[in-house]
This record gives C-alpha cells, structure tokens and sequence, in this order.
C-alpha cells in the first residue's frame, strides 16, 4: 500500500507541471511493464484455472465413472477410509464435483510431518474402490501455478500478491489516463498500424473487461489478506494459529485420549445437516482423531451452491462417537458474507457451464489485455525511435522477453497436456515429468526469442498453434475418448477440451501467418531507401502483431471475416521520418489520438 | 432468456455505437443529427437495462448481475470486432437483436 500513496503523493506533487494525466501514463507504463511478464503467466494459468477440474478430468483419461450427488460422495468416501485408513490421525473428504466425479480423499498417516505425511486416494464412486490412473498434476497445475509461480512457499504468494498490487495501480493509472474511454468505446483500427492498432487494441480489451479486471485483481488481493497485511489478526490474537481455530472450526482439535471408540453412522450426521440447512449438501467432511474416543466430525456445506461460500460455508461439527452436534456455524455474519462473496467470484466455483466460459473468455480478454500492454510498450518507442530503433539495446530486451514470455506460454501449455500423453502411463513422477517438460519448453522459447529475434514472434506463435492443434490428434491416437467417440456420446469434458486445443490451434497459426504476412508485405509498400531495412519490418511486424494479438478476446478463430482486413492493412504504418518525432512536442502521449474527421472507415 | 439478454445487450451496444459521430458516419455517410442522437442513446440505455432484467429473470437478482457482466463484455468485444472488418454487418446485427430479443425471451 505505501508504494502506492507514495507514488500518487509524488504524482499529486507534480500534477503542476505535468498534468495527472501525464503522470498516471508514466505510472501505468512502468507498473505494467515491470511485472508484466509475471501477470501475463498469472493471467493465463488463471484463466485455465476456471476449467481446473475439467482439465484434470482429461488428463486422466483412463478414469471413466459416473457422477453421484455430493452427500453420496462423502459418504462412499468416509467408507473407504474406515476400511482402508483405520489409523490415521485425520480423515478428509475432498469437496466432490460432478464436473470431475471422481471422489478424492486423504488421510494424515501417523509418525510423520509435513506434506509427505498426506496420502491421497481417488475411488469410483460406483464401487467405492480405488481407482488407478497416470500420475498427474492436471489442472491443480494451473491453479497452483496461478498464485505460486512454481516457486515454493512463501514465495511465489508475494511475488503473486506483489504482481497483483501493481496490476491494480495499473489498472487505475489506466482509467485515470485514458481520458477518450467512451469516445473509443467501440474504435479498434488494426489497419492504422504500429502503436495506433495496438492502443485501440488494448483499450478495448481493457474498458469492456474492466468490472472483470478489477474485481478479479481486488479480490485476488483479498485473498491473501491473511499473509499480506496480518496485522489486524496480531491485533486480536496472541498467535495466528488461534485465528486460525476461530476461522477453519474443523480444523481445530482435541488432544487425542487413546481410547479407541466406534464412530457414528456417517449418514445420520449428513442428515442432520441437510435438515439443517434446509435441504442443502455437504460437500466436504474432516474427521479428526478417527477411531478414538475424542474423534469429532465435520461437515461442510457446498461451497459451489452461493457466491458467499467462497472460502468459509457454513459447517457443523459432530460429535464423531454419539453422532451429536457440538456446533454450527452459519459464517453469515455481514464481513463474512462481504469476504466471502469477493473470494468466491474470484474463484467461480458456483459458476454454471455458461457463466464458467463466460469467465474464461473474459479472462483470455485480461490475458491479451496484459500481452497488448507489453507489447504496445515497444510498438510506441519503436515508432519514436525510427530507423534507431533496430539499434536500441531496451527495445531488442523488451521484444524479446515479451517474446519468449507470451508465445512460451503459449507452447509450454500444449506442451503439458502432449506429455500428459505420450510419457509411458507407468513412468515414475509422471506428474513431475509433465511439469519439468512444461518449463523447459518455456525456458527454450525464451532462448528462442533472444537468439532469433526478428523470427521469434512467427516462429513461437506457429509452433505453439501446431503444438495445440497436435493434441487432439496425440489424445486420439493414445485414447479412446476422442472426437470420434465423445461427441456422439456427448462427454463434453473430453469434446470441449478438444475443440478448445483445435480453436486455439488455429489462433495461434493465424497469429504466425498475420505476423509473417505484414513481414512481407513492409518492404513493397515502403520505399526501401527511405529507410533502413529493419525499421520498417520491426514496426509492421508489431502492426501485424497490434491486429492479430488485440483481436484474441473476441476472437472465434479462423472466421474469414478476420482474415480480410482493411486494404489499409497492405501499408503498415513505418516508423515516420526522425523529423516528425523529433517535432512532436514532448508531453505528447499515447491517448493523443488524430480528431475523428481524419478517421477514414474504409 | 440468457439468449434474450445477450442480444439486449449486443442490441443497446449497438444503438449507443451508431449514436456516436464516427460510427454514425461509417454507416450513413453523413454526419448525425440530434434528432437521430437522442432516441438512439435512449434505446440503447433502455435495452441495456432490459437486458439486466432478463439476465435477472434467467437466474435470480445475485447471479443475474455477475451473469449481465460478463455477457456485457461478450457482446461488446464482439460489436467492436466485427465493426472493424464489417460495420454495417455489425450494426445491422444490433437491429437484429433488438427484433430477436422478445422472441428469445417469449420462448
């Protein structure tokens, strides 16, 4: 936060000379692109991350079982843990979603510590058995990869929480500078080319997703309030951990006594809840101390049935022995119910198949939003600098990590589900290998983009579409869940996976081939004296770039409508002559935009 | 009704687009009139909020909202792409939803 009233304290203090406007621009500028690379791979991992258990449920193609209701789910699943866990120190039933049936449980083995003390088991809700399936992250992957980067705790949470806060002040600078947001509402001119195309672009994207984009970056704060700003919980408590027993009631426990003790029948309890909460299931179940005289249950209700379930739905804690209720917590106090709703629309956990996509697609337009950004920060110095700007050391940087970082996440994603695969079933740390594979194709792509600079954007982009185009073609081969069979039986977790990976395929090539195309195209329609060969292709690669990139959000790839652009597509605007921008005055800013008579629509 | 307020909302995007001078332009060839202004924006500021209150019919006041959103941004992106490569399909689009509205929401 300090940051923050620091740089607006400083910004206020100049608004003299400078004007707010100007002010917030360099803000927006700078905390855009300083994190930038960060928030592209959280937005995107993010945006995958809606479709988490759908992901995880095509990657694991061999476990085909049929969906049951929640409150059967964790009754199965205590079952299973009875029998086969009898010794544990806690039993869990993960939360049960129909949209990958499987029933997950874990149980805490005695003698140990950490996380290799928790072993995990996934049953057929039909048999109650364990099922055996290729070792994989899926789409927990994404998820965790969304806030932690990959990089262990605490980490990659600050590096996340950091990135977010400055996806926030960058957010606002952005509204703050863009001082035409509704004169340009609807204006995307791809065939003006260079920093123009891209600015429409990015605008777009931006304003039409802005309540998306900041209650997604608002609430992705809130969600590490906890570790960002504990201040108020040292406040209340003498430890965190009593917050902790206060917040998570089933996390809290008894000392063990050591008296062993049969547990109550599991469905008496479900159905005390269920009347409790008029009708309503239980979507997850903690048992603590299982088999001892202290044992207590607790159930917890389906976090996807309200928005205010985020984080804390209501529960009950049973008593595991006499099957009694020792307490209930309704969490519907007015700050829970407030924390709650911001943390489940973040999470989307209650969204139905259409809001789920709607989420999705308006994230990928986040997505492009960030990627826009990045690369609108070359296509404006690029035009600045002219014929300079093949020579600029910050320039070649700046592409080339923007390179590397927004097609190599775009090779890196299809990447993990082609060695989801095509690693032998049985391999070992099949999860890991599919993991290490994802970032060493990133970190190639990275290598890529410096070594082949003026290549890279083509190259990466065309890869990354025949990567994605590969998988439903690998997943045919490999299974027997293909197109051919799931759309028929209308499995459409398998199907819509697939036809995802088919139309980002086809984006991507797009991309490639709009890239290449303004390549070409840049030497004939300039003279070639009139300025050094690499200007005029590093601008119109970047128009090419502005038109293909910006269009990403509303994009239903390879519509013909989007392959005929504008015959002033043919001209991409060239770095204009040292002269002109030398001329220019110095406050001129990106929102400076040509009076809307000289707009020529076709 | 989902159906209905999609095109309530790509209808009023519309509207309030062709009331703007360049858009006004790229559609007629001449510059807009107040008289053609003012019903425009009216229509589309109506059709907006008639498309909040399908998307409220369709799934209750505290979806609904989260549901207008987003389809809000859909439509949005979708008027601004295709009144790039083809305004006046773009455009002609909106009328079409406007008609189309009713007939969803009836079904």
């Amino acid at each position: 936060m300090t940051t923050v009233d620091h740089v607006k304290g400083k910004a206020a203090a100049e608004a003299q000379p400078e004007g707010i406007r100007q002010s917030m621009s360099w803000l927006h500028t700078w905390a855009g692109l300083l994190l930038g690379w960060v928030l592209y791979a959280m937005f995107m991992t993010g945006t995958l991350a809606f479709f988490r258990d759908e992901i995880t449920a095509y990657m694991k193609p061999e476990v085909q079982v049929q969906a049951v209701t929640s409150d059967q789910a964790m009754i199965t699943g205590v079952r299973y843990l009875q029998t086969h866990a009898p010794d544990a120190l806690r039993w869990f039933v993960m939360p049960y979603s129909d949209r990958d049936p499987v029933i997950e449980v874990s149980y805490q083995k005695p003698g140990k510590t950490g996380r290799g003390s928790f072993q995990r088991v996934q049953l057929d809700p039909a048999t109650g058995e364990a099922v055996q399936s290729r070792e994989t992250r899926g789409g927990d992957f994404f998820y965790r990869f969304h806030y932690e980067l990959e990089m262990g705790y605490p980490w990659g949470r600050w590096l996340a929480s950091i990135a977010g806060m400055f996806m926030l002040v960058a957010i606002i600078s952005g509204i703050i500078t863009h001082k035409k947001i509704f004169k340009d509402f609807f204006t995307f001119r791809p065939g003006k080319g260079g920093q123009r195309s891209w600015m429409d672009g990015h605008n777009a994207l931006s304003v039409l997703g802005l309540p998306f984009h900041l209650m997604i970056t608002f609430s992705g704060l809130m969600l590490f309030m906890i570790m960002v700003m504990p201040a108020g919980i040292y406040a209340m408590y003498e430890t965190p951990n009593q917050f902790t027993a206060d917040a998570y009631p089933s996390f809290a426990s008894k000392p063990r006594t050591n008296v062993p003790a049969p547990m109550a029948p599991i469905e008496n309890m479900i159905t005390q809840a269920n009347t409790a909460w008029g009708g309503a299931s239980v979507g997850r179940v903690t048992v603590n101390h299982p088999g001892d005289s202290a044992m207590t249950v607790s159930l917890t209700r389906l976090v996807s049935e309200r928005v205010s379930y985020g984080r804390l739905p209501p529960s009950m804690i049973f008593n595991g022995v006499t099957g009694e209720v020792t307490s209930a917590s309704e969490n519907d106090s007015a700050i829970m119910t407030t924390v709650g709703t911001i943390v489940g629309l973040h999470l989307g956990k209650f969204a139905k198949p259409w809001l789920r996509w709607l989420y999705f697609i308006v994230s990928l337009a986040g997505t492009a939003m960030v990627a826009s950004g990045l690369v609108l920060w070359v296509a404006k110095r690029r035009q600045k600098a002219g014929k300079d700007a093949a020579n600029r050391f910050s320039l070649r940087l700046v592409d080339s990590l923007n390179s590397g970082t927004i097609a190599g996440l775009l090779i890196a994603m299809p990447v993990f589900f082609l060695a989801n695969r095509l690693l032998p079933v049985d391999l070992p740390d099949h999860a890991n290998w599919e993991v290490k594979l994802f970032l060493w194709s990133w970190g190639a792509a990275f290598v890529y983009g410096f070594v082949r600079q003026r290549q890279a954007w083509r190259d990466l982009n065309a890869l990354a579409g025949l990567l994605f185009l590969s998988v439903p073609i690998v997943n045919a081969l490999t299974t027997s869940r293909h197109l051919g069979q799931s759309l028929p039986a209308q499995d459409w977790v398998m199907a819509g996976f697939d036809l995802t990976m088919i139309a980002s395929g086809i984006f991507c090539v797009w991309l490639s081939w709009k890239v290449s195309r303004h390549k070409a195209k840049a030497p004939a329609a300039v003279k070639p004296k009139a300025a050094p060969r690499a200007a005029p292709q590093a601008a119109s690669a970047a128009s090419g770039e502005a038109s293909a990139m910006a269009k990403s959000a509303a994009v239903a790839p390879g519509t013909s409508t989007a392959a005929k652009a504008p015959p002033t597509a043919a001209a991409p605007a060239v770095a204009p002559p040292v002269k002109t921008a030398a001329a220019a005055p110095p406050e001129r800013r990106d929102d400076a935009l040509p009076p809307a008579s000289a707009y020529q629509p076709r | 009704m989902t159906i209905a307020a999609f095109c309530l909302a790509y209808a009023g995007f519309a509207a309030l687009c062709l009331a703007m001078d360049r858009h006004y332009e790229d559609f007629f060839d001449r510059a807009i009139t107040s008289r053609h202004r003012v019903p425009l924006r009216w229509f589309g500021a109506l059709a907006l909020t008639l498309s909040l209150w399908a998307a409220a019919q369709a799934y209750g006041w505290s979806y609904g909202v989260i549901e207008w959103i987003g389809m809000l941004a859909l439509a949005g992106l979708a008027l601004i792409w295709i009144l790039t490569y083809r305004p006046r399909v773009a455009l002609g689009l909106g009328a079409g939803c406007a008609v189309a509205a009713p007939v969803f929401a009836m079904m």
